[in-house]
């Protein structure tokens, strides 16, 4: 079982509690294809991210229907072999922009902040892509070259778009925050802002997201609604359009509740369902969405008037309704419609246009309530409960319906357009109810009430992290340990190594090291050759560059090799045991009292054993091998594998295997703050 | 306890650029750094040609011909080799910023400083806004020697002045409250050379290094390495030369007026270590703890001094770089350095930065800790 702990904690300010963990070896990537074409133009892309493996071609973002096919029609934002940032676009194989950064992203121990602004219609050349990193705009680029003016991206297009991939070239790293605005052209201060001592953070995005913008926080929050049931609503057998039941309203408190919803706040859509009236009751409300007052106090619903006629309800500071030009009756089975978009709205029954209005259900886009949307009745005394029998219900973010049609007779299948979907096909009197539509959850969950959601591949629970822009976690850094034979192979998002030379030293440390504090970590080892295994610490002013540092002062390892305590060089005479494949060996690295213990599987092996004296400064961390190919697996609180228990330390930060003995933390920026 | 006190190292250290204008008498150069600082110590360096590297410092007093010159053994005030009072210099310090002031010399009088298109740099610390303690030695007990002390504790930093009095092991207080891990020293009054002290080899048999040369590290056994003593600085004094060379006298101690300028180590805003080159362009990492602003190495075997900066190099690769100990206008290839949130990372084979093998001696200051006590994490560059 994998256990994911909980969100980073807030300790004031905008946080961001995921990320996700690209993996390149594992062709990890998500992707989504809009239904129609957006804003391909203006738009703006947001995200920050953290770099894994260096020197290789890896794509954040790409869009395009073809790659590799001897035309090329692509739009991309990548890293390339050197380290640089391009974004780059192709037409029919021919470069239609191209602006590379003359600075390098290969700082892989905390995070950046990128935003790319396209507006291909400003008459400024220069002023068509915008690249801002960590809040400053970039002006010295390698290569220049912008589009023509006007020019159709492939982003917001109706072609496939790409987080991590295109033909390869997958992201190795990782990616938070992620927003896509269709439409506009934003700056950096939408989405970042210099706190008190000058350093950029990242800041909550308010503003709206156009048709084909999302906002991915790999929070791996499902997006299926919750349906909450309210009075005697259940399903029913009394009557029924599609499947064995329909829901059944009796018109007194009656209702189901969807908590949070944004189902009525995108700029356009459909709304649908089979009704069969049981009683005409004036102003009866088929569905109620309260008012979001952001907006101006707006509100809607979709009532049946006592003559049978059917009203579209919006009040915006004044009230207007979109009547039906026929009634509905009593005693049969009646399919209802609305649908709108930026023309207006429209009311259909039975398949024929029954009513136009240009005022549309638009004031409510992007209101950001989070209100609970009723069915059945509203919720204060003066609403007025439906009594009629409900089937198939489905809210849309299109618009379904341009002219007259045959409603459906038989259960809908959800789409990537279908925000609500509720069926009735169950059982007599059931009360239980179930949202058919969006995913069932997962880090590709688009959470700007767009629905745009991405689809993940080779991308699971354990690769959403809360290694974050707000919570940097250390990982193994591949920028140092290096030697003449070459360095290990880096993998997931740098928490695992691999010896790739046999018979030769490698040695690594972390990206953080400790001065104070109390910290605590985990290492499984699962592959390779089982001997030659060290694992400790090093005082960080001692190089790690060049072999055989195992024989170096100011260090102190866990000598798997007779399972002895290998201290400035030496062995002692104490066989602690030694691992077996499989195992978890903990660390337990004590600096107010330069004092380390190490644990196996939980079970202590060394107690509180003394640090070398000559570990003066920063303890790091640090990782020899000399074993054939054998493989670390770092768990500083961000395992790139799965956790059965789930452990954190005292303040909530981490998930680790076995319990964290008591004082020690996670060796993550939020306790080095307040511990290192 | 809080992984650093100094979350926002602008308000100890800045660096500026600017390019010159031509001015007709006084200019102020404001810093861009998230903090107002007033500095204490401003050290310029020309960009494009070969004037500047000059020192100038609140408790000798900013001005005409107060400079001291970082490439050569000069006095302060040199006037017969470099004239600031006639080509330009540092005047005053401003609340953020400093102030340059035409010189005297009609045609040339903004030469040093403000040429019209010249592209300039200066890094600057703050001691204590200029006010000076002085220690009575005989009265406090504490060195053998006076000093007039202005010390900057809380970012590791001093400013001291004394008169030499030629004899061994004499002492000055440096009022840092900490032991100093990096120690320039000049005699004002004679032309010699520049001191380094640095906390790898003060008190051990290897004592100095040339702020203004770029041979090796001298060794206390021969003249040239004498001017420290062989016993390392303390929390509270340093000591001065005695060594089997017998020319105490030379640099450190002479009967002339000096100046020190003192420095430790302070978590999270300065780091003062040594690495070792490995003689390949996937070069050393060296961990500071936090985001690089400002970096000076040395290859201890011998070569020039380099210095980088986040102003003139604000994207990585790091790769423009100055020199203390020359003449010669910045660098712009051959030694790339990445300077990174957590250290830098030697992108180089230069023997000036990564020999292999070779220890290099460094000092390094923060643009912003690694992480914040409030627990803002720095971003990456």
């Amino acid at each position: 079982m994998v256990a994911i702990l909980g969100a980073n904690s807030v300790s004031g300010g905008y946080e961001i509690d995921n990320s996700l963990r690209f993996n390149d070896g594992d062709a990890s990537r998500l992707a989504f294809t809009p239904d129609g074409a957006g804003d391909r133009d203006t738009f703006t892309i947001s995200l920050w991210f953290k770099r894994g493996v260096l020197g290789s071609e890896q794509r954040l973002f790409s869009a395009g229907p073809s790659l590799g096919t001897s035309n090329n029609n692509i739009s991309s934002v990548r890293l390339q072999n050197n380290d640089q940032l391009i974004i780059f676009g192709e037409i029919s194989q021919s470069v239609s922009f191209t602006l590379q950064t003359n600075r390098v992203f290969r700082d892989s121990s905390a995070w950046y902040h990128i935003v790319v602004a396209f507006d291909t219609e400003n008459g400024t050349a220069a002023n068509r892509i915008k690249l801002y990193v960590n809040g400053v705009q970039e002006s010295s680029f390698s290569t220049a070259n912008y589009m023509s003016q006007n020019v159709d991206t492939f982003f917001n297009a109706a072609n496939v778009h790409n987080i991590s991939y295109t033909g390869g070239n997958y992201f190795d790293g990782y990616i938070a925050e992620f927003n896509s605005i269709d439409g506009q052209q934003l700056a950096p201060s939408d989405f970042g802002e210099t706190d008190d001592n000058g350093v950029w953070i990242p800041k909550e995005y308010t503003g709206s997201y156009g048709t084909n913008g999302f906002y991915l926080d790999f929070s791996n929050d499902a997006t299926k609604h919750a349906i909450a049931v309210v009075g005697n609503a259940k399903h029913s057998t009394t009557q029924n359009k599609i499947g064995a039941t329909s829901i059944s309203f009796d018109g007194n408190g009656d209702r189901l509740d969807i908590p949070a919803s944004k189902l009525m706040e995108t700029d356009s859509g459909t709304i649908e369902c089979w009704v069969y009236m049981n009683a005409l009751v004036d102003g009866s409300e088929l569905y109620y969405h309260p008012p979001i007052y952001a907006k101006g106090n707006v509100y809607q619903s979709l009532t049946v008037r006592a003559n049978g006629k059917v009203a579209s309800h919006l009040y915006t500071g004044s009230v207007n309704d979109l009547v039906s030009a026929n009634a509905i009756s009593t005693g049969e089975w009646v399919h209802l419609a609305v649908t709108w978009n930026d023309a207006g709205r429209k009311i259909w029954i039975n398949g024929v246009l029954n009513g136009t209005s240009d005022v549309s259900l638009t004031a409510m886009d992007a209101g950001g309530n989070n209100a609970t949307f009723h069915i059945g009745e509203g919720t204060a005394d003066s609403h007025t409960g439906l009594n009629a029998y409900v089937d198939e219900l489905r809210v849309s973010k299109i618009v379904r319906y341009t002219s007259n049609f045959t409603p459906y007779t038989s259960a809908l299948t959800e789409d990537s357009n279908t925000t609500l979907l509720i069926h009735s096909d169950t059982d007599n009197n059931s009360t239980t109810f179930t949202d058919s539509s969006g995913v069932i959850g997962g880090p590709g969950n688009d959470q700007s009430g767009n629905e745009n959601h991405y689809t993940p591949f080779a991308l699971g629970a354990t690769d959403v992290t809360t290694d974050t822009p707000t919570n940097n976690f250390a990982t193994f850094n591949p920028l140092g340990g290096i030697n003449s034979s070459g360095k290990w192979t880096f993998s997931e998002g740098n928490t695992q190594i691999q010896q790739n030379n046999n018979n030769n030293w490698r040695a690594t440390g972390s990206t953080m090291a400790v001065a104070n504090g109390k910290w605590y970590w985990e290492i499984e080892f699962d592959a390779g050759t089982m001997s030659h295994i060290f694992v400790g610490v090093h005082d960080s002013d001692v190089s790690l560059e060049g072999t055989n540092r195992w024989v170096a002062g100011s260090t102190l390892f866990y000598n798997h090799e007779g399972g002895e305590i290998r201290q400035d060089g030496t062995n002692t005479t104490a066989d602690y045991g030694v691992l077996t494949a499989g195992d978890i060996l903990g660390v337990a690295l004590n600096m107010d009292d330069k004092q380390i213990s190490f644990y196996d599987n939980g079970n202590a092996i060394v107690s509180n054993f003394a640090l070398s004296s000559s570990i003066t400064g920063f303890a790091m961390p640090t990782f020899l091998a000399y074993s054939s190919n054998v493989v670390y697996k770092v768990n500083f609180g961000n395992p790139a594998f799965g956790i059965s228990s789930g452990n954190s330390d005292a303040n909530g930060h981490g998930n680790f295997e076995y319990a964290v003995p008591s004082g020690y933390f996670a060796l993550c920026s939020k306790n080095l703050a307040e511990f290192g | 306890m809080a992984y650093t006190d100094i979350d926002d190292p602008s308000k100890h250290f800045q660096s500026v650029i600017w390019t010159g204008n031509g001015a007709s008498d006084t200019r102020t150069i404001s810093f861009d750094g998230n903090s107002d600082m007033q500095p204490d110590w401003v050290w310029h360096k020309q960009r494009n040609d070969t004037y500047g590297n000059h020192v100038f410092d609140s408790s000798r007093g900013f001005g005409a011909n107060k400079e001291l010159i970082t490439r050569g053994n000069f006095v302060e005030g040199d006037t017969s080799n470099f004239n600031t009072g006639a080509n330009g210099y540092v005047s005053a310090a401003a609340s953020d910023g400093f102030v340059v002031k035409k010189g005297t010399n009609s045609s040339n009088g903004n030469r040093y400083i403000n040429e019209s298109n010249d592209t300039h740099v200066a890094w600057c610390w703050k001691a204590n806004g200029g006010t000076t303690t002085t220690n009575d030695a005989s009265s406090t007990s504490v060195g053998t020697i006076d000093s007039v002390i202005q010390a900057n504790t809380e970012a590791g930093f001093s400013i001291v002045t004394y008169t030499g009095n030629a004899t061994d092991n004499a002492q000055f207080a440096h009022g840092l409250g900490a032991t100093p891990e990096w120690i320039l020293i000049k005699n004002r009054d004679t032309n010699v050379d520049w001191t380094m002290g640095h906390t790898d080899f003060m008190g051990s048999s290897a004592e100095n290094i040339r702020w203004n040369g770029s041979s090796a590290v001298a060794s206390a056994d021969s003249a040239a390495g004498s001017h420290f003593s062989r016993n390392a600085p303390s929390s509270t004094v340093v000591t001065l030369g005695n060594g089997a060379g017998g020319d105490f006298s030379t640099d450190t101690n002479q009967a002339d007026a000096h100046v020190a300028y003192c420095f430790r180590s302070v978590q999270g805003y300065s780091k003062i270590g040594t690495y070792v080159g490995n003689g390949n362009a996937d070069g050393t990492f060296i961990y500071t703890g936090f985001k690089i602003a400002w970096l000076i190495t040395r290859k201890s075997t011998g070569n020039n001094w380099i210095i980088m900066d986040n102003k003139v190099s604000p994207n990585n690769p790091s790769s423009i770089y100055a020199r203390s100990d020359t003449a010669e206008a910045e660098g712009t290839s051959g030694l790339d350095i990445d300077m990174l949130s957590n250290g830098f990372k030697i992108r180089t084979t230069s023997a000036a930065a990564n020999s292999n093998n070779v220890k290099y001696y460094f000092m390094a200051f923060a643009e912003h800790p690694f992480v914040s006590s409030k627990g803002v994490p720095t971003t990456a560059r």
